[in-house]
């Protein structure tokens, strides 16, 4: 009787203490927001980030911020995995080439348009309305405009006797890869990982050849022919052959981390593909490194090249702290000195008015401006979203491996090509 | 009364694990993304899986694979040193220790990155094999060797089966081994007639074990191949991720989980089935 009465006292006080606990909780939330804050990248940008964050909260008592960052690898695969659970971060960064695949399954973000402690006025409206808006509302208020191109080791090409700057064209880098792997079998013109062929290689040499994407997006039709695509992938298995290209299974060790690859470190590699995120190269090439335009179908329809929004932020339509979130986000990319902390860790900011801060302090790294300018002078449009399905890419990640080994023939493959990818676009639109 | 001393532990298993099982088997009737509400469709799932999804086959061959690369070096290996750290030599304990420690950070994500690093067409391992003037392998690169230099990463944390089987060797009756000693048998001859029979109940759930463990396996193909290359080291549970984490169909990758579940518990029935005729139990009884 003793013992029963002893247990339910105990159960009865741990309740009450609970209860007082979470009283005294609730008095402390109302004086200090707390904003959930995610984004990706590395070491710079994560430490440039945490700056603009110190600086936002000590002219912000009243808001707390709490930072959640990591590498690029898995970062999606989290997010979805707080987005499916309900926790996910107030407001995160985001890649335009996500929304194909998270819009198709859920209304989950805020329209940026309904947040009024953001001044949309200072973005280019060409830039919102073509890359941020997704089923009607703008889900992504951008960040970065990014650049594409080659991140190339001009001590390598001196020691091939090419030019720093020669003009690639997919041509050329067949004949160039075929005579330095010649000279050394160990060293390769460039590497590229199997899941970015697709993006990087297939596209453009499409794109390029014919002046088209391969995809109509109004239509869901293909626009590209088998030969057209038969020719790329003997292209590509001719890259694999040579020594042009590091073999594959080699350059997929690095996916997503092609700069970790000992051979571009070691100095034999010639470039790797990138965007306009260069601190990773350039901290392992220093001096080394030049950008250099990507390249172009001689004889084609087109030299522009790959043009993307890059990143934003968006907001979860779910958050508690929407307007703290929004007022955050607005700060990074408008304030003065948080633009000059991050400067461009994250490429080039989409604003004009951050870009001419960079330029005029010199924050900008020449070869980010570089890379900038070159793309913006002669852009892509924008690349159709179904390129960047998750099922989509691993459909012709398999057909370019099987390439590569010579399992299947060019031939076969741009069958596949048409047939697996061509089943999965009419349940995607 | 009782109940209300195993409350916490009630609380723990119903939230963190019959909940979780039974969502994820209704999960698997149905069409689920990640966020929305769940859409019955039934065996939709699990028709779709066997008659239109080559790449489930691919996993489960290349899992089956794997199992059966691994598992009879990890084994043996195992076996062979608990035998070596059975004998009284000078700080034993130290090797034990030693042996050991692969089994407890051997899976995590660090050591797999060391993994490519060893393995890769430049890593330590091929440099030392050019050293000695031995042809270099494309362990990770390779289609037809990625899967053999995986499972050598399970093979390398043979230690917490090397520790059982050791303390089953402490356990063989010295004066069985003695009488047979002056009967005139040979040291072989002990091994596999007097020590082998009498750790055959600890060698079975070593083997039960691995295996179970093995169809689970996912950091090492995942950190450092990501199922290539051409699909070589595509493993069940990579194959779970992607259709989960990577093409959003949470429903399908439910029905994934329930369907390796089930090969599992097949396997488990069929080798307790097996193990209760050839194992060895000193009082005569049964599993």
């Amino acid at each position: 009787m003793i013992k029963r009465t002893s247990v339910i006292l105990l159960l009865a006080l741990i309740t009450c203490g609970t209860l007082f606990a979470r009283g005294g909780g609730q008095q402390t939330e109302t004086k200090n927001v707390s904003v959930r804050f995610a984004w990706w990248g590395a070491d710079a940008r994560h430490e440039a980030t945490l700056k603009a964050i110190e600086l936002f909260m000590e002219k912000n008592p009243g808001i707390s911020v709490e930072a959640e960052y990591q590498g690029y690898d898995g970062y999606q695969e989290k997010i979805i995995t707080q987005l499916a659970g309900g926790n996910e971060p107030d407001l995160l960064y985001t890649h335009e080439n996500w929304f194909t695949n998270l819009t198709a399954q859920a209304d989950i973000f805020a329209d940026v348009r309904t947040l009024k402690e953001i001044d949309l006025s200072v973005y280019p409206q060409g830039i919102l309305e073509v890359f941020c808006i997704f089923d009607g509302k703008l889900q992504i208020l951008p960040s970065t405009s990014n650049g594409f191109g080659l991140m190339v080791n001009k001590d390598f090409l001196k020691k091939y006797n090419i030019p720093e700057d020669y003009k690639w064209t997919f041509q050329n880098m067949l004949e160039q890869g075929s005579r330095i792997n010649k000279a050394n079998p160990n060293e390769h013109l460039f590497a590229l990982e199997s899941s970015a062929v697709f993006q990087y290689l297939l596209q453009n040499f499409l794109y390029s050849k014919t002046g088209r994407f391969w995809l109509d997006e109004e239509t869901g039709k293909f626009t590209v022919t088998k030969e057209e695509l038969a020719e790329f992938f003997t292209w590509y298995k001719a890259l694999s052959d040579t020594g042009a290209m590091e073999p594959v299974g080699e350059g997929n060790l690095f996916t997503a981390q092609a700069y970790q690859d000992p051979k571009y470190i070691n100095g034999q590699l010639g470039f790797l593909y990138s965007w306009a995120a260069i601190d990773p190269y350039k901290n392992v090439l220093s001096d080394k490194l030049i950008v250099v335009e990507p390249p172009y179908y001689e004889g084609g329809k087109s030299k522009a090249i790959p043009f993307q929004l890059g990143m934003g932020i968006s907001f979860s339509g779910r958050s508690k702290a929407l307007h703290e979130a929004a007022s955050l986000a607005n700060f990074i990319q408008t304030n003065e000195q948080a633009i000059m902390f991050i400067g461009t860790t994250r490429a080039m900011p989409t604003n004009p008015a951050a870009q001419e801060i960079l330029r005029k302090t010199g924050t900008v790294d020449p070869l980010v401006l570089k890379m900038i300018e070159f793309t913006a002078a002669n852009p892509q449009p924008r690349i159709p979203l179904l390129t960047f399905n998750s099922e989509v890419q691993d459909i012709v990640k398999d057909i370019v491996e099987q390439v590569a080994f010579g399992r299947i023939t060019p031939a076969i493959a741009a069958d596949r090509f048409l047939a697996e990818v061509g089943a999965k676009i009419p349940t995607k639109k | 009364m009782g109940y209300v001393y195993i409350l916490p532990w009630l609380i723990g298993f119903i939230v963190f694990q019959a909940y979780p099982l039974g969502a994820s088997f209704f999960y698997s009737f149905t069409d689920f993304k990640i966020t929305g509400d769940p859409l019955w469709v039934g065996i939709k799932n699990y028709a779709a899986m066997l008659k239109n999804d080559a790449l489930f086959y691919t996993a489960l061959g290349n899992t089956i694979r794997f199992i059966l690369m691994s598992l009879p070096m990890k084994i043996i290996a195992a076996l062979l040193v608990a035998i070596i750290l059975s004998q009284k030599i000078k700080g034993i304990n130290f090797y034990r220790t030693l042996y050991y420690l692969p089994s407890i950070f051997g899976g995590s994500v660090a050591i797999s990155v060391l993994w490519r690093f060893l393995f890769m067409d430049e890593g330590l391992v091929n440099r030392v094999l050019r050293t000695l003037h031995l042809p270099a392998l494309q362990w990770l690169s390779s289609p037809e060797m990625a899967l053999f230099t995986l499972s050598l990463l399970n093979v390398w944390q043979f230690g917490s089966s090397m520790v059982l089987f050791l303390a089953a060797l402490k356990q063989v009756p010295e004066d069985l081994l003695e009488a047979a000693l002056i009967d005139g048998a040979s040291r072989v001859r002990l091994f596999f007639r007097i020590t082998l029979p009498l750790i055959t109940p600890v060698l079975f759930f070593n083997i039960l074990m691995s295996v179970i463990n093995s169809f689970q396996d996912f950091t090492g193909a995942f950190v450092i191949t990501n199922g290539g290359p051409m699909r070589a080291t595509y493993l069940f549970a990579l194959k779970l991720y992607d259709e989960g984490f990577h093409y959003y169909k949470m429903g399908y990758a439910s029905a994934l989980s329930w369907v390796l579940f089930a090969f599992i518990l097949v396997f488990t029935a069929l080798f307790m089935r097996f193990s209760s005729m050839a194992t060895y139990y000193e009082d005569g009884g049964k599993f």
